[in-house]
């Protein structure tokens, strides 16, 4: 994975991630996305969306920075300023 | 001095008049010191720990806050949820006779200890600041509606609350008081009449067998929501007199199609507590073990959920249940909705089947919870079956001897408050009452009266009878 990636690109990224995590090939991002937008988005799962988002930007996420996620825009942010 | 007595009435409506005379910049003040006059009033010797544990968090937080370097802001962090969790399991679950004093276990201490810890670990996790005014703090730990049986409040929720309450309008009067006007119902017409029954089973569950402990296992998980719920509906009604929104604790939990989503729906300010401050951290330390660090954070997870109820083998057990319940619910999401996605016309049955099932479990589950010992519990599970015919004389034996009126009058009250919740309309009453002709909406306020005086009679009558919640010693 390259180091400069723009906002959008990694949103795209994000949707693939996203889109096989919760097994919904139509799954359209948008930046105030939460939780409760996205069917089957839980504790669990949302620990298996960082989890492939790690692997897949090649970056490590602390536990406070997961707890200050409030959407999807939160998310792309925290994978731009960890991968730059 | 129990929400269902009449001397609470008194005392809360006291609370909100004054409290809704004085300048808004003093009710924080007003809110904590009718808060600890009703704690006093339980036992004042449990303000120790309360202030304690309040002075702990609330210098730990601003310690996290101005300290410059990472290690300085976890001893704060780490060192104040050890030292709250100690003396937590120190006052509630060590046996009276090993404690340092000989102390009950304070009133509320688990929610108070709850609400403090998630305070703490918020400040250090970023997700909020340290707050600064001691009062307004203080009064979030010791909220005299939520310390008994919660709901369990963020800090991030109460404060800006306190700090400007809701101002006072006929709307929140009628959310307050139709709020503990339901919690009353449920409690005294339908958990307490059910609960008549059963008390008689669980009493001593070995002189039973067949139709009475079919009913216990139908009936408990029913008497429990209507004691647990009606308690949260009297708190969160009391809550907004006072100007203040409660987070909800429960949202239809019968009606989960599956396990997990029980658990999203029973007591969720607990469940939620738990999955941020339990379930998350244990994940994310188990993230790279796949399933198996699932598997290990689900049961870490619902043993610590049985286990606050006490440290015994019948919530052991309990917690072993739905760890394996919520474990293979976790482990069997992806190939059940590839299997309702290939056969489309299943997930009709399933939308049926689904509550049915859960329900099933959640009340095998609750067999435990409520049994006085494991050995009770397996004798109800192993005992209730009997043949068709056999069981429909046992029931009208049973309900006879056990006094078949007050278990007819709960369970009529339970499908009344079911069918009310059906075919409630998305708006709340009170918004379409105020927008209707006068003689209307007086007439409603004139009937919400007569109920309410009717039912504080009631509470006159039947208050040397009383049955404590459920969940108040917790």
């Amino acid at each position: 994975m390259t180091t400069q990636l723009s906002p959008e690109q990694i949103k795209t990224e994000l949707t693939g991630i996203f889109r096989k995590v919760f097994d919904d090939p139509l799954l359209t991002l948008r930046d105030d996305m939460k939780a409760a937008d996205v069917e089957g988005w839980d504790s669990l799962s949302h620990i298996t969306l960082i989890v492939s988002i790690e692997r897949s930007f090649r970056i490590k996420v602390t536990l406070a920075e997961i707890q200050r996620l409030n959407d999807v825009g939160a998310l792309i942010q925290l994978i731009h300023q960890k991968v730059h | 001095m129990s929400f269902t007595s009449v001397e609470y009435i008194f005392f809360l409506l006291t609370a909100v008049a004054l409290c809704r005379c004085m300048p808004r910049r003093l009710q924080p003040l007003w809110i904590l010191l009718v808060s600890c006059v009703f704690y006093a009033l339980w036992d004042p010797r449990a303000l120790i720990p309360l202030c304690g544990a309040t002075f702990l968090a609330y210098f730990a937080a601003l310690r996290i806050e101005t300290a410059a370097e990472g290690r300085a802001r976890q001893i704060a962090a780490y060192g104040s949820v050890i030292v709250l969790v100690a003396v937590l399991l120190l006052l509630k679950d060590l046996p009276r006779s090993s404690r340092p004093f000989d102390w009950l276990t304070p009133l509320g201490i688990s929610y108070y200890t709850f609400k403090l810890v998630s305070y703490v670990l918020d400040v250090f996790w970023g997700k909020q600041r340290a707050e600064r005014d001691p009062i307004a703090f203080a009064s979030y730990a010791v909220f005299f509606p939520q310390i008994v049986a919660g709901p369990i409040q963020r800090s991030a929720d109460y404060l800006p609350q306190v700090r400007t309450p809701q101002p006072f309008s006929r709307s929140l009067l009628a959310r307050g008081t139709g709020r503990i006007a339901l919690g009353l119902f449920k409690k005294l017409v339908i958990a307490d009449n059910i609960g008549l029954t059963l008390n008689a089973v669980y009493g001593g569950v070995h002189g039973f067998s067949g139709a009475p402990l079919l009913l216990a296992f139908y009936l408990f998980p029913i008497q429990l929501y209507a004691d647990f719920s009606g308690l949260t509906d009297i708190a969160i009604g009391s809550a907004l007199l006072l100007g203040i929104e409660s987070p909800e604790n429960f949202n239809h939990p019968f009606s989960a199609t599956n396990i997990s989503e029980y658990w999203r729906r029973w007591h969720m300010s607990l469940t939620n507590w738990t999955v941020d401050y339990v379930l998350t951290p244990l994940r994310m330390a188990t993230r790279n073990w796949n399933q198996v660090g699932l598997v290990f954070s689900i049961c870490a997870n619902m043993m610590s959920v049985a286990l606050w109820h006490g440290i015994t083998w019948s919530f052991f057990a309990f917690g072993l249940v739905h760890s394996v319940f919520v474990s293979l619910d976790a482990l069997s999401t992806k190939p059940r909705k590839a299997f309702f996605k290939a056969n489309p016309s299943w997930k009709r049955w399933a939308g049926w089947a689904g509550p049915v099932l859960t329900f099933h479990l959640v009340a095998f589950g609750m067999v435990f919870w409520r049994a006085r010992t494991v050995s009770d519990a397996l004798w109800i599970l192993t005992r209730m079956w009997a043949p068709l015919g056999a069981l429909t004389s046992g029931i009208a034996e049973f309900a006879r001897s056990a006094g078949w009126r007050s278990l007819a009058v709960g369970l009529a009250a339970f499908a009344v408050l079911e069918l009310a919740e059906k075919c409630r309309p998305q708006a709340p009453i009170v918004w379409s009452l105020q927008s209707s002709p006068r003689w209307l909406r007086w007439s409603a306020y004139g009937v919400s009266s007569l109920v309410l005086l009717v039912g504080l009679l009631l509470m006159f009558v039947h208050g040397s009878v009383r049955e404590p919640f459920l969940y108040e010693v917790f």
